[in-house]
This record gives structure tokens, sequence and C-alpha cells, in this order.
């Protein structure tokens, strides 16, 4: 983990200095709290060599500090601190809701295959996997707008504040990307359901009398689940992705929005900070992935065992 | 042939999909003779008029059709679609390649990079790729092509991985084939089917990539018509009002996305048996 995050680092620094225009430019218009450009980038530590900036950056993350932001002057931890839970909720809310939907639509779709049930849920999630979230968003705020007078509050109401309104204000993002994020967890779970419930021990638990339930929940499903687990991984950076979108369309200040706003102002140390942090959040959650995977597969036990 | 007549017998949906691409292709390319307006023609006495029959689809907020914009649209992402597929398996089958083949340092050195791309927020990246390469058609084709590079690179090492135990390998070594020889005529020839069946579930993912990049602003600039930037600048301010300028652009995404989805799945189905669903 750790070289792959160095890596991560010098990708992500020099990336952001090849970038064209200049946070001290923009700043030197628009605010102008310097004399002259030069004594501006020296304020903000622009003015030294690649590697003693990089060297510096480095140095203060070891020490935990993530740096100052260049445009407000805030350190990029309280900024984080600040909108850290906004995407935190949505993405769990909407990873919960993907497992939920794509978990139980594709065991009822694997029990009835090729019949009706098996084609409509297959049919709705190829809709949710090519509907583009975005749209759907734009469709949920307009549709009850016009037909019912009805628009989703554009204001963060803070779980703390009124927990009801905060989650009703959650809902509508969260399904949304929920629903595109769990189609392929749906066909994945259905696909793996469809080849264990051939497999011989299904048969003989059958054979034994038990009913379809336990059979398919207790027997099918916990080894039908694992590659699901897997896809999860992958899904946790397309929620990211996923939250920067529904972030602007619903006006939710996270971290999504935050990434490009901080691109736009070339805001080096908290463009670099944030992606760190991302980057290291979603390999803390592939090796979750991994270590569940380890819990529930007594296979990948008895093999390091 | 025996493809298309098995993808006809065997995946009816596959075959539809395959239908509509086509419909897609032949509009991209002919947009200019189908659409009844160029996609820049305002008419501000027009703004905002609802679907009729003048106007197909209504009309934008300089009165521009909306129908027309939306045939054009098609060329934004089908040559995007394409195209940055085309750039992602090209650089992915170098990399994965050549990481995989000659292995040890080579290998180790390249996969953490790919470690560190696939780490970062993809999105955020490909925006910073397009700031990085200045707006333009080519820029976008370009920035989502290297962003994908790096998965598909992952899938052609791990097939590389398989081919390079093989005896052939060695005995064209052993006769004397250089390894440039040996990666062109005998790995990369038997990679292919993995290349093909992970790009043809890749298109509909770029198109779906490019409208939201689009969609934030950051995407091939106006006044080209593309369908997410449709949805992004014109669509949401005028969300209520002309709600019909969100619509349309946004079916046509989906209509695409669609197409492509199935018949990539069917094409994998058919190609590669042991990937089958998912």
């Amino acid at each position: 983990m750790v070289p792959t995050l160095l890596v991560v680092s010098v990708m992500v620094f020099v990336i952001m200095r090849l970038l064209p225009g200049d946070v001290v430019n923009l700043m030197f218009q628009d605010l102008g709290y310097a004399q002259s450009l030069a004594e501006m980038r020296a304020k903000l530590g622009l003015d030294l060599p690649f590697h003693q900036q990089y060297g510096r950056w480095l140095a203060g993350l070891l020490r935990g500090d993530l740096g100052e932001s260049l445009w407000t002057q805030r350190s990029v931890v309280s900024v984080l601190a600040e909108r850290l839970p906004v995407t935190l909720e949505l993405g769990l809310l909407s990873l919960a809701f993907a497992v939920v939907y794509g978990g139980v639509t594709g065991v009822l779709a694997a029990i009835s295959q090729d019949r009706w049930p098996d084609m409509t849920l297959r049919s709705v999630a190829m809709m949710f996997l090519s509907l583009p979230s975005f749209w759907l968003g734009t469709l949920a705020i307009v549709v009850p707008s016009i037909w019912l007078g009805w628009s989703p509050s554009l204001q963060l109401v803070p779980f703390g504040a009124s927990p009801r309104e905060n989650l009703v204000q959650f809902a509508l993002p969260a399904a949304i990307l929920g629903s595109h994020l769990g189609a392929p967890i749906m066909r994945m779970t259905r696909a793996m359901m469809l080849e264990v419930l051939r497999h011989d021990y299904v048969r003989t638990a059958r054979a034994k009398g038990l009913a379809p339930a336990p059979v398919v929940l207790k027997h099918a499903l916990r080894n039908a689940i694992i590659p699901s687990v897997t896809i999860l991984g992958v899904q946790t950076s397309q929620a990211i992705a996923g939250s920067i979108v529904m972030e602007t369309l619903f006006q939710l200040p996270g971290m999504g929005s935050l990434l490009v706003e901080a691109l736009a102002h070339r805001d080096f140390p908290m463009f670099q900070s944030l992606v760190l942090f991302l980057a290291l959040f979603v390999m803390a959650v592939n090796l979750l992935v991994d270590l569940t995977y380890f819990a529930i597969d007594p296979r990948t036990r008895a093999q390091a065992g | 042939m025996t493809l298309l007549r098995a993808l006809v017998t065997r995946k009816p949906i596959g075959a539809v999909g395959a239908a509509i691409v086509l419909v897609l292709l032949v509009v991209a390319v002919f947009a200019d003779r189908l659409a009844p307006q160029h996609f820049n023609e305002t008419s501000l006495t027009d703004a905002l008029q609802p679907p009729s029959r003048a106007h197909w689809f209504g009309t934008d907020e300089l009165g521009r059709d909306l129908y027309s914009r939306i045939l054009y649209g098609a060329q934004v992402s089908m040559t995007v679609g394409l195209a940055a597929t085309a750039v992602a398996v090209l650089l992915g089958a170098a990399i994965g390649i050549v990481s995989g083949y000659f292995g040890r340092g080579v290998d180790l050195a390249l996969q953490r990079v790919v470690d560190a791309w696939l780490a970062f927020p993809g999105l955020v990246m490909v925006i910073a790729l397009l700031v990085l390469l200045g707006p333009g058609l080519g820029s976008v084709i370009l920035a989502l092509g290297i962003s994908q590079a790096f998965p598909q690179s992952r899938i052609i090492r791990g097939a590389t991985l398989v081919v390079r135990e093989h005896a052939y390998i060695e005995a064209s070594r052993a006769s004397g084939a250089s390894h440039g020889r040996v990666l062109l005529r005998h790995v990369l020839p038997n990679v292919v089917a993995p290349i093909i069946v992970s790009a043809s579930t890749y298109v509909s993912f770029v198109i779906l990539i490019e409208a939201a990049v689009s969609f934030l602003g950051y995407g091939v600039p106006p006044p080209r018509p593309s369908w997410g930037g449709m949805l992004s600048a014109t669509g949401r301010s005028y969300m209520v009002r002309a709600p019909w300028l969100s619509v349309f652009p946004g079916l046509a995404l989906t209509l695409a996305i669609f197409a492509f989805n199935v018949l990539g799945d069917a094409l994998r189905d058919l190609l590669d048996p042991r990937l089958r669903a998912a």
C-alpha cells in the first residue's frame, strides 16, 4: 500500500503542476492581497523548486498536516472534516441501497430463471445500468416540481439538526446512485446463484427435504455472494465518481464538489491531499474487501492457514 | 458472418443493440444531411418552444432546433466512444503485454503505476487530464482513452501471463527470435480475444463518462452539441420551464448506452463462454 500511495502522490503532484493556469494569477486578479505576483508566490511557497515543494508536502503529510488551501487559507483537514460526512453519508447510503437491491433481486431472478420475474428484473437492471445517473437525477428534480409542485431541498440539512429531513434529503440521490451501482451486483449475484444452484451439495440439501428458502439462503447464497463482494470494492470508487455528479446536481456540499472546485482554482495542496486521501480510502476499502473474502470464504482461510 | 448469424439467432437482444448502434453510426456520419437545421442555427424568436411539428423535440434558449442538435450530438458520443476505446485498447494492450511478458522489475514498476491510477478518483483524474490537454474533441478522446487504458491493461496482463508460459513462446525464443518478434507474432495474437471482449464492454462506459464530464462542464466545448453538455448547460437552468431540454438528450444518451451494453454482453457471451453473464 505504501509504495502505491507514494506513486499516487508523485503522480497527482506532477499532474497538478503541469496544468495550465496558476492559482497565483487567479488569486491576484480576484483577491489582490499582495503587492506583486512574486510576493504572493513566495507567501504561498510556490517560488521553491518542485522537489522542495514536494518534499514539504510529503513531510507535512507524515505529520498529519495536509496543508492549507491556497485559495481560502483554511487548513485542508478542517475543510475535509466539514465535507467528508456529506460524501460518506451519500456513499454509504447508496452502497447500502445497491447491496440490498442487487442482492435481493439477484437471488429472486436466479430462482425464477427465464420466467417473467427473472426477465423483468434483468431488464430493470439493464435499464439502471444504461440510465446516466445525472439524467435520472435531473428528472427526479424536474418531474415532481412540474406535476406536484414539489422539489427536493437544495439546502443541506445536517443530520444532527433533523435526522428525518436529512435522510429524506439524501434518499433520492442515494437511491439514484444506488440503483446504478446495484445493477452489476444484481447481475453478478444472479449469475453466481445460477451456477451454485446446480452444484451437488444444493441438490443433496434439497433431496434431504430442506425447504426451498433455507437451501437458497443458507447453502447457495453464502457461496454465490463472494464475487459480489469483490465488485463492491470496484463500486466504491465508482460511488465516489457518482457522488461528484450527485453533489453537483443536488447541491450537496461534499468532497466531490470540493474536488472539482479545487481543480478549477488550481488549489494544489487542497486537490493533492484530497486525491491522496481518496486513494487511501479506496485502497482501505479494497483491503477490507479482501478481509471480508477471507471471513466468508472458508477456502481462502484454509489456503492461508 | 458466423458471428453475425449467432448474434441474430442466439442473442436477439444483442442483435437489437447492434441495430441501434448501426443506426446511431449512420446518424453520426450523415448528421448534416439528416438534420433539418445546422446545430448552431439560432433564432431568438423561436426560443424555448415546446415540441411541435416544426421542431419535433422543441427548441433551446437560443431557438436552436433540439432534434437537429441531438442528431449532431451522436457525432460526439460515437466518435468519443469508439476512438477513446481504441486508445484505451492500444495503450492498455501495450502496457499489459509488456508488463506480463517481461515480468520482474518491469512488471513491478508498471503495476505500481496502474495500482496508483486505479486508486485515483477516476472522474476527477479524467477532468484533470482534460484541463491539462486543453479543450477539444481530441483531448476528450485522449483523456478518456488514457484513463481507461489502465484497467484494460490489467486484463491483458493477466492473459499474457498465461500465454507466456506456453512452450511455443520458449521455442520461439530458443530459435533466436527477438523479444519484439515474440511479442508481436506470438503473444499478441493469443491475447486478442480477451482484448476484443473487454473492449466491447468499454464503449458504453466511455460514452457515459464523456457525458458525465460534459455535464460537469469539461467536455467538448460549445457550440458543438454533445448530449451530456446539453443536459448540463441548458437543461439544468431551464429544467422546469422547458423540460424537453433535459428529456430528449438524456433519452438519446440512454439509448446509446443501452445499445452498446446489450451488444457488449452478447459479444462477450458468444466470444468468451468462460466469462458468461456477470
